[in-house]
């Protein structure tokens, strides 16, 4: 992607329970190119912010909300980069409960 | 009231903090400032240092991040001080109720003397307030020359109070 | 051996209206290195928008930004219409464009004035502001609101536009024409202005790309991309071209905003001449099922959004990546080397919305 002079547009995570959902999208020449990867929750994954420096502050952002560690990040906030120390920790991850409610609205 | 707290009353000085707004009533605050509303008409001056102001407007509700921000800069403030919370978000914080990093409105850090709602609030309201928050002020005055040792143990106390809900 | 000082600059700083933090480390006058502090306007949005069912999320999204109101309710609901299948009345579509172009305009507005007060320019900041309430009051007499309109809706708009006022908004938009182009000469040409802009920040067109600028600032460093070149809306219909300036620095990113507002008040026009009779609002039942990205560019840059459900009331995933999230690696890119005293100008030049960055 870095060769063909693509731009990151962003990362975005989704909870799938049991594990995470990592779709990296690009844009090249205003054609959107998505990725899609899956990580376990307690593995740290690979960071991309190495090869794309603008990849810190998502990879940040998913490590704030969904607890998901990043390898070889720079700037690392260590998981307080929009959270502070005293809010709740990893407060996207699907709780059961709230799972639940949904399914009964179905 | 002698003769500088009456020319003060004729020209509060606000600071504008944004505590987690959605800009929306920061714009409508800093529009209020601009020729259509001119609240120079009133004396009031925008100004960006807390030890100037005697007026602090807060807008948009108090997450865990601003609520150490927002009381800092309301203890920098001098004795006494209107605090006015300009908008829904930080009268009770609006639609972010439910959300996580949301503690609700401005009262969670600071003591509030004036509450405006609106989302964003018109800038008509918003000069009501700062009108109101100077009557406020005036009364605190008046308190002051009345009581001096007396109004200085409130002020403690509120602050103390308000450090126990957070 | 000059010596290394920590600046924290922000979160309450005269300069922004909003709190930023960057941590700046200083030799001498010099920034040598700058890192953000976030998290200040953080409300957790984007969770909260899993809470809600759908129709509800119209508001909540419309919150993200009181800026960019409107575009963030238009992308919203042109996601979930794109889940649901439904097809929006071309009345409906030429509204929608006009509201957004005028958010652009006074956006823009806002930020001139901003731009101006930050180097001192205090008149100037008064005179774009004494501009952009037109656009306020022209905003409000068509959505309802001054800053958060709610005009917007799944399916298509509440208010309609009659033909008063249509005539009405088309003479406003000359008149603000008018009154800004007093202002152009000044921006481009002023003495002082350039003094404190060119050549400063400069980002190059390599590293707008490589660090995923979005929107003005891309457009500034001399790359052709604007969303509104993917023809959504009726974008594909009007004539549009999108303006790009060459010089990278803190001078070519305020000329390309002075030209998009008279850009986008050409568009109002075009769009408010061809606005094509009929319905403004779609009938729409079914069940949300699926996952759609969407792009759209706001004043301030190209957006995403990304709506994901599963034949639930509730969104599944709903995430936002704004313009200013795009647009800080290019920042504290810009900020070392440069002066302490350009800090204010060079921050601002990207056109920062924390409350955008943050949700």
């Amino acid at each position: 992607m870095w060769d063909k002079r693509c731009r990151l547009v962003t990362v975005t995570c989704v909870d799938l329970i049991d594990s995470l959902e990592l779709t990296y999208s690009f844009d090249h020449n205003l054609e959107l190119v998505h990725l899609r990867v899956k990580a376990e929750k307690d593995r740290p994954f690979p960071s991309i912010s190495g090869i794309y420096y603008a990849a810190f502050l998502v990879e940040n952002e998913i490590q704030d909300q969904f607890g998901l560690r990043f390898d070889n990040l720079h700037p690392d906030y260590q998981g307080f980069m929009l959270l502070s120390r005293d809010a709740p920790r990893t407060p996207m991850l699907r709780q059961v409960e709230e799972r639940g409610r949904n399914e009964d609205a179905v | 009231m002698n003769l500088v707290r009456l020319a003060q009353a004729k020209s509060p000085w606000v600071l504008h903090y944004d505590a987690s707004s959605c800009n929306g009533c920061d714009i409508e605050t800093v529009a209020c400032l601009t020729p259509l509303y001119d609240i120079e008409r009133f004396g009031a001056v925008s100004i960006g240092s807390p030890k100037h102001a005697d007026m602090l407007l807060v807008t948009g509700n108090v997450n865990h991040k601003s609520k150490r921000v927002l009381r800092n800069i309301y203890d920098q403030m001098t004795e006494p001080k209107v605090v006015v919370a300009i908008g829904i978000c930080a009268t009770s914080s609006g639609v972010f109720h439910q959300s996580y990093n949301v503690l609700g409105g401005a009262d969670q850090a600071v003591p509030v003397d004036v509450y405006i709602s609106g989302c964003p609030p018109r800038p008509e309201a918003i000069i009501d307030a700062i009108i109101m928050g100077v009557e406020k002020l005036k009364k605190k005055w008046k308190e002051e020359e009345e009581h001096p040792v007396k109004r200085s143990n409130q002020g403690s106390d509120t602050e103390r109070s308000t450090a126990d809900v957070g | 051996m000059p010596s290394r000082t920590v600046i924290p600059f922000g979160p309450q700083h005269p300069v922004f209206p909003e709190p930023l933090q960057l941590t700046l480390t200083v030799e001498d006058e010099k920034v040598v290195d700058a890192v953000p502090g976030l998290g200040y306007v953080h409300r957790g949005l984007e969770k909260g928008a899993e809470l809600n069912d759908y129709i509800k999320n119209i508001y909540l999204a419309e919150r993200v930004c009181g800026i960019c109101s409107f575009m963030h309710s238009w992308t919203y609901c042109s996601c979930i219409e794109e889940l649901l299948n439904i097809e929006v009345p071309p009345r409906a579509e030429y509204l929608r464009m006009i509201f957004a172009e005028l958010s652009r305009v006074h956006s823009h507005l806002l930020w001139l004035g901003l731009y101006a007060d930050a180097f001192g320019l205090e008149s100037l900041f008064m005179q774009c502001w004494r501009i952009r309430e037109r656009c306020l009051d022209m905003q409000e007499a068509g959505g309802g609101g001054r800053v958060i309109l709610s005009t917007c809706t799944i399916g298509g708009m509440r208010r309609n536009l009659d033909e008063d006022m249509r005539r009405a908004f088309i003479k406003e938009v000359a008149e603000i024409r008018r009154d800004f182009e007093r202002l152009v000469p000044v921006f481009l040409n002023d003495y002082s202005i350039k003094k404190r802009t060119v050549g400063v920040g400069v980002l190059s067109k390599e590293d707008a790309q490589s660090l995923g600028a979005v929107g003005p600032t891309l457009r500034a460093s001399g790359v052709r991309s604007d969303a509104r070149m993917l023809g959504y809306g009726p974008y594909k219909e009007v004539d549009f071209e999108p303006v790009v300036e060459e010089g990278g620095d803190c001078y070519a990113r305020g000329v390309v905003r002075v030209k998009e507002v008279l850009q986008a008040l050409d568009l109002i026009t075009q769009a408010l001449e061809r606005l094509p009779e009929g319905e403004i609002k779609a009938n729409f039942r079914g069940r949300l099922k699926g996952e759609v990205f969407k792009r759209m560019e706001q004043p301030r840059g190209e957006m995403l959004y990304y709506v994901k459900a599963s034949r639930n009331k509730n969104l599944d995933r709903f995430r936002i990546r704004t313009p200013t999230f795009a647009n800080i690696p290019p920042l504290l890119k810009m900020l070392p080397g440069c002066d302490l005293s350009d800090v204010p100008v060079i921050t601002l030049s990207i056109d920062p919305c924390i409350s955008c960055n943050e949700r």
